[in-house]
């Protein structure tokens, strides 16, 4: 069945049309939200948590926009809600130095990068990853784990494109300088 | 800002497949004479490609059960809300159509009655108002429990 009919039986209540499209996007949508939050049982209950929004909000869902982007616009709120209460400043968290950490990075450094690459297990640029600030994270697992446009991350994000590109460039710096730090290899030249 | 450094501050961007037809072709044309950019541009595009290929974590498998029944019980929920709100304004109206009808048909009983069981006027309009009150503080009851119920469902969803 497509995602467009089980969205309409979704729209008028159809709890078998909802359990369709969770077992359709679980993967995806449980990923994201361990990729906001660094914790499983977290993710597990905005998990929940998403899918009761979903079923509330189903009719206030315009059918002519992707679902997709919809459902990850609800898992954001979902998501910024929860590091919201847990801590108010942790989307784009400065370092304690004060600046963003993408400002603290060093020039080119590629010869380093590209050994660190080599060397580099994915688990561990996931790990580095978790050191990021929820705002970072998200705009690289949506951008890259999602494989989403950046028109479609606006449109989750409810942000500029001017900003969801500024914030991925700066997503990638800041990544880069993380694992950096793991590695040892200090200031790149 | 020169061309050169203008282009390394797009190389993030470029290797994350982010920028328009224009920049990209912009990029394109610098890295092909600029030896330093395209290394850089290397490193970026390693550090995408090993983004893309991140392991996907699996949601654990009782996760897709479980919140089907939470978003059942929600459903079931909300459809008693429904029920339990229809039928209060049914009892509402029924109480207050009851209120209404009742002092025109006392009046019009007032004589029968009150030969018929053999009190005076002033009393039947006394026992009229004890069961008027009566009506009144069971609707009240009603209500008060309908809405602990509520509540209590509410915490419990």
């Amino acid at each position: 069945m497509s995602v467009e009919s089980e969205v309409t039986r979704l729209r008028g209540g159809d709890i078998e049309a909802a359990a369709s499209l969770m077992e359709r996007y679980q993967h995806r949508l449980y990923r994201y939200l361990l990729r906001m939050t660094g914790q499983p049982a977290t993710a597990e209950d905005l998990f929940q948590q998403t899918w009761l929004r979903v079923m509330e909000r189903a009719r206030s869902y315009d059918p002519r926009r992707p679902f997709e982007g919809w459902l990850f616009g609800v898992a954001h709120n979902a998501a910024i809600d929860y590091l919201r209460r847990l801590r108010p400043d942790s989307l784009d968290e400065p370092l304690p130095s004060g600046e963003a950490p993408a400002e603290l990075l060093p020039g080119s450094g590629v010869d380093a990068l590209e050994q660190l690459l080599a060397q580099e297990r994915a688990e561990w640029v996931a790990e580095a990853m978790a050191d990021l600030p929820a705002g970072f994270r998200e705009v690289l697992t949506l951008r890259f784990e999602e494989e989403m446009t950046l028109e479609e991350i606006a449109e989750v994000l409810v942000m500029p494109l001017g900003t969801v590109k500024t914030r991925l460039h700066r997503a990638l710096k800041g990544l880069r300088r993380s694992l950096e730090a793991k590695s040892g290899t200090g200031t790149a030249p | 800002m020169n061309e050169h450094s203008e282009i390394r501050e797009l190389l993030t961007l470029a290797a994350a497949g982010a920028l328009d037809a224009a920049e990209q072709g912009r990029v394109e044309e610098h890295l092909r004479l600029c030896d330093a950019c395209r290394a850089e541009f290397a490193g970026w595009s390693r550090l995408s490609s090993t983004l893309q290929e991140l392991p996907t974590p699996q949601a654990p498998s009782g996760l897709l059960e479980q919140t089907r029944r939470v978003m059942e019980r929600r459903a079931a929920a909300r459809r008693e809300h429904r029920a339990n709100h229809f039928m209060l304004g049914l009892l509402i109206l029924f109480a207050w159509t009851v209120t209404l009808l009742n002092w025109p048909l006392l009046r019009l009983l007032n004589g029968r009655l009150t030969q018929w069981v053999n009190i005076s006027s002033g009393q039947l309009t006394a026992i009229w108002a004890g069961y008027i009150l009566l009506a009144w503080l069971a609707t009240v009851l009603a209500a008060g429990l309908l809405g602990r119920s509520r509540q209590q469902e509410g915490r419990t969803v």
